[in-house]
């Protein structure tokens, strides 16, 4: 797993997450990972359609045109195999650092 | 195949998708937007505000959209990135591939972009003349390109259609240098020729438009004359050169790449009208009756071509005296392969040796695909298991195309070299008819485009089919099989593989056929009795017309030169003739035995073709004579006298002794009679190939002809006379040229040198593509093996005897073998029809061919497939259901 920005591997882990429960547009994706977040991250477009397209690019996410409830034209995003295996993996790498990093900053205070 | 066919396009699509990816972005920021709006609106907010902070909501949408592009082009570039390093390092642990597959391919592309750039120069680069698109030759009816001058004023009076018309004819020259004189073409033109084809000389200045007798005695000489008879020099210009006994002025020397309107017979410089009349001053070339001009016109702008000919159907009929009824019209200029005339003087050789360039790169693909599909079958479970672990199909299918683009552009770069030197090859070899000296064939840019594309094109040939077969594959056995690298399970490479096989089969059959057909005309044209006997005979042709002498004495001169010769130590004999055999000459005139009358119908019935000889002809060709041969005494004013050949004297006189008999040649209304002394024996006249026709000869002293081509018997080798004999003929009269010395073999050699190229490249290809048929016919029996050892295993455990197997496993392989051979005779049998002018003593459909050719691949490839088949032989029962 190559080591990328804390923020950018942030971003993807937390996309991947919100997909886990069903395929969701654009602006989907961000409600819901505000909403899981408590608001802690208000994920813009500028930031969360590249890493949509991104992810679409590795292989880890795919896309479909559907509609909205109010019968809006907008773009599904769904997890593939990959993608799901990706979560997989990177969750239990969060779980990793995340304990490491709790535990160093014990240890120094 | 339609499976395939989508997966091509959505490949094709995903590289290209730059267009699609901007659409479906703008949709999907739209759709954002609108939601938001939505939901703002059904919480109360009034629908303008709503929109306004929606859109504020988004950002800067380009912003947006300029980040996303980011990522999307440079998940491409860091793909193609991928593919590339990963075929690479793929290739660098399969040297052994690696180097078969891009030497395999370097043939092939080498090959074809040699005959390419052959090809290009002859027939596909467009002239370089200013908008070729608007210029347009002049036809009348299907194919004939020739005028009068009449016909050339009657065009240039009118101008409702075009903007300009120009008229050209090639004759041929004597230019004088220090070592005698060079024969080269001219070009008649008219004074705008070069202003209307927008040609500008790269030295010096073009001809006068409006005034022709301003151009009268000025030369602009190509750069290929320039180049070679004045080393370039630039001094060149305002130079007095002599040209046919007549001293010229050069004014120009035209562009590189210009080299007339045919570049497959090459011009070597320009004069016009004015000067033609000093050059030809007994010609009235400017006579109705005197059709030997060519048009080049350029259209106006606003005119479309298929009006311009209907506007110009009356004009040229209206001059022409004898109107032939065919229509007038305009074919395109700008490229020489629209035009038929520029079409029909390309050589057909070129052609043929293109085609079998072409058989050869599909062989090569062939066998390529075949080494994919083996390199590929042993890296399904490594393919398979990236399958399992979620890599998308279109990413390997794209990896393993990569793959293929990587060796394509090996092969197109080693490729080049190899063209590189089969050019030279070609160059050296050609037959000066088929590549021209002064034509520039060079790998330009034009060539090496061609070459990446045929690359582009054979990568996607040998590695779309297989790429689509292994990522279609199912998963479940590779990964659950330990060992892996063995197909159970599917077909589709199999089948492939059989495919392959038939086509390369097929493909050899085409060839071996070929070869076998051009060895055979060979053999037959070689055993034919050319009539004399052309060993040790020395060719050195003269031409009194530049030394303006008149015709006795021309004669006089003549006779000098023989007396001198024929003193010459080495020399036994010696005579002039008009026509020499086998040089591709041929005259002809109505010939008919006294009494009879002609009419216009049956006239080409009594057409003989005829040479003008000298009294020794006949003793220095070896042929044989009955009556008596010409004598001193057949003078201008004595009775005129003729000596037929055998073929002439059986048709007009079945029967009956020649010798005695009249004959009248009219060419206009009542002609001379002429009293036969003498028969001589058939022979070959223009090709060894031709059937027997008549033929018959004139004495010299009674027909004048300026042209006449000494021939030498020597004792000894004939070209070592050649200096002494040309010496000679400079002492008796420096102005008479005495050129080109040639034996008469090389002639004779040169009549079959079409028929022996494409022999040995038949052969040569021929024989590698039988090679690699055996060597596909041997790995796919072999494969067989493998794959089915299992059950190979059982039916000797069963008790099917050894020799039982390997019959089967041969039956097999016959069947491809036999499918092979019947689609690649049925491809000789259309094939062949179109180099039929070429054989000579065998048919196309020659039956002994066919066998032969049949013969010799159905054995080699059936010990191909016995080879391995044997191996089943060797299956121990006891291991394989061990194994188990």
């Amino acid at each position: 797993m190559p080591k990328t920005d804390l923020l950018r591997g942030t971003l993807d882990l937390l996309i991947l997450q919100s997909l886990r429960t069903g395929p969701n547009h654009g602006l989907g994706i961000s409600r819901r990972i505000a909403q899981v977040t408590r608001g802690a991250f208000d994920v813009r477009p500028g930031s969360l359609f590249p890493a949509l397209h991104r992810l679409e690019e590795k292989g880890w996410l795919s896309s479909d045109w559907g509609e909205s409830e109010n019968n809006r034209k907008a773009r599904y995003y769904r997890l593939t195999s990959a993608g799901s295996k990706q979560l997989k993996a990177e969750t239990q790498n969060w779980d990793r650092v995340s304990l490491a990093i709790a535990r160093a900053l014990k240890a120094t205070s | 195949m339609t499976m395939l066919l989508a997966r091509i396009i959505s490949l094709v699509r995903n590289l290209f998708r730059r267009e699609r990816v901007e659409r479906d972005l703008d949709a999907e920021l739209r759709g954002y937007v609108e939601i938001l709006t939505d939901e703002k609106i059904a919480s109360g907010m009034d629908p303008a505000r709503a929109g306004r902070e929606a859109r504020l909501a988004v950002g800067g949408v380009e912003q947006v959209k300029e980040q996303v592009r980011a990522v999307r082009a440079g998940a491409l570039l860091e793909q193609l990135g991928q593919d590339v390093r990963y075929a690479l390092r793929g290739l660098r642990r399969a040297p052994v591939f690696a180097v078969t597959t891009i030497a395999t391919l370097a043939l092939g592309i080498g090959a074809n972009t040699a005959m390419f750039s052959v090809i290009d120069a002859l027939l596909l680069r467009p002239l370089p003349v200013h908008e070729p698109e608007r210029l347009f030759a002049v036809y009348r009816g299907p194919t004939s390109g020739a005028f009068s001058f009449p016909d050339f004023r009657a065009l240039t009076a009118q101008n409702a259609v075009l903007s300009g018309v120009a008229a050209w004819g090639s004759q041929s020259a004597w230019l004088r240098t220090q070592a005698g004189f060079d024969r080269i073409v001219l070009d008649t033109v008219s004074p705008n020729y070069f202003s209307l084809l927008g040609i500008v000389p790269q030295t010096g200045t073009a001809f006068v438009t409006t005034d022709d007798t301003a151009s009268r005695g000025m030369v602009v000489i190509s750069d290929h004359l320039w180049r070679t008879r004045f080393g370039a020099d630039p001094a060149v210009i305002g130079r007095s050169i002599v040209l046919s006994g007549q001293s010229m002025t050069v004014i120009g020397v035209a562009p590189r790449a210009f080299i007339g309107l045919q570049p497959a017979a090459p011009t070597d410089g320009w004069v016009t009208f004015a000067t033609l009349s000093m050059l030809e001053p007994e010609w009235d070339f400017q006579a109705k009756q005197e059709v030997w001009i060519r048009l080049i016109t350029r259209l106006r702008t606003d005119i479309e071509p298929r009006a311009a000919n209907a506007a110009l159907a009356h004009i040229v009929s209206e001059s022409r005296a004898s109107s032939t009824g065919a229509a007038i019209r305009l074919v395109p200029a700008s490229t020489p392969i629209f035009d038929p005339d520029a079409r029909s003087s390309a050589s057909r050789l070129v052609l043929l040796v293109a085609g079998v360039a072409a058989l050869v790169l599909i062989i090569a693909c062939a066998n390529v695909a075949n080494l994919l599909i083996v390199r590929g079958n042993a890296r399904r479970r490594e393919i398979g298991m990236r399958l399992a672990v979620g890599a998308s199909r279109s990413r390997i299918a794209r990896q393993m195309i990569t793959e293929s683009l990587v060796l394509a552009s090996g092969g197109c770069l080693v490729g080049l070299v190899v063209a590189y030197w089969t050019l030279q090859l070609v160059i050296a070899l050609a037959p000066p008819s088929a590549i021209p000296p002064g034509i520039v064939v060079a790998l330009d840019a034009r060539v090496i485009a061609f070459g990446s594309l045929l690359a582009l094109v054979t990568a996607l040939a040998f590695g779309v089919t297989p790429a689509w077969h292994l990522t279609r594959m199912d998963l479940l056995p590779v990964v659950k099989d330990a060992t892996g690298g063995e197909e159970r399970t599917a077909h589709g490479p199999l089948r492939l593989r059989r495919g392959l096989v038939i086509t390369q089969v097929a493909l050899s059959a085409v060839l071996l056929v070929g070869a076998v057909l051009f060895v055979r005309t060979l053999s037959a044209a070689l055993a034919v009795p050319p009539g004399y006997d052309i060993d040790r005979v020395l060719l050195v042709s003269t031409d009194f017309s530049v030394a303006k002498l008149p015709p006795a004495a021309a004669r006089e001169t003549g006779k000098r030169i023989l007396e001198r010769v024929a003193a010459l130590p080495g020399v036994d004999s010696v005579a002039f003739g008009q026509i020499v055999p086998f040089s591709g000459a041929f005259v002809s005139r109505p010939a008919l035995p006294e009494g009879q009358t002609p009419t216009r119908a049956n006239e080409d019935q009594y057409l003989v073709p005829y040479a003008v000889v000298s009294e020794g002809y006949f003793k220095t060709l070896g042929m044989q004579l009955t009556g008596r041969d010409f004598s001193s005494l057949d003078s201008e004013s004595a009775a005129k006298v003729i000596i037929v050949n055998e073929s002439l004297a059986r048709k007009y006189w079945p029967g009956q002794t020649a010798v005695g008999q009249r004959l009248t040649l009219p060419l206009k209304e009542p002609g001379p009679s002429y009293e036969v002394i003498g028969v001589v024996a058939d022979g070959k006249y223009v090709s060894l190939t031709e059937p027997q026709h008549p033929y018959m000869y004139v004495p010299w002293q009674q027909m004048h002809r300026p042209r006449m081509t000494l021939h030498v018997r020597s004792a000894g080798e004939p070209m070592a006379l050649a200096t002494s004999v040309r010496a000679l003929v400079a002492s008796v009269n420096s102005e008479v040229p005495a050129y080109n010395p040639i034996a008469l073999a090389t002639y004779v050699d040169r009549s079959i040198a079409q028929q022996r190229i494409v022999a040995r490249l038949l052969m040569l290809f021929g024989v590698i593509a039988l090679a690699v048929a055996a060597v596909g016919v041997y790995g796919l029996t072999a494969f067989t093996v493998a794959r089915r050892a299992k059950e190979l295993g059982v039916r000797v455990a069963l008790g099917a005897r050894p020799w039982d197997l390997v019959r089967m496993l041969v039956a097999q392989s016959a069947v491809l073998i036999a499918a092979g051979l019947i689609a690649g005779t049925a491809a000789t049998f259309f094939l062949s029809r179109l180099v039929g002018a070429l054989l000579f003593g065998v048919t196309p459909a020659d039956p002994v061919s066919f066998a032969a050719g049949a013969a010799l691949l159905a054995v080699t490839t059936m010990a191909a497939t016995i080879i391995p088949a044997r191996r089943a032989t060797s299956v121990d029962p006891l291991a394989v259901l061990r194994a188990e």
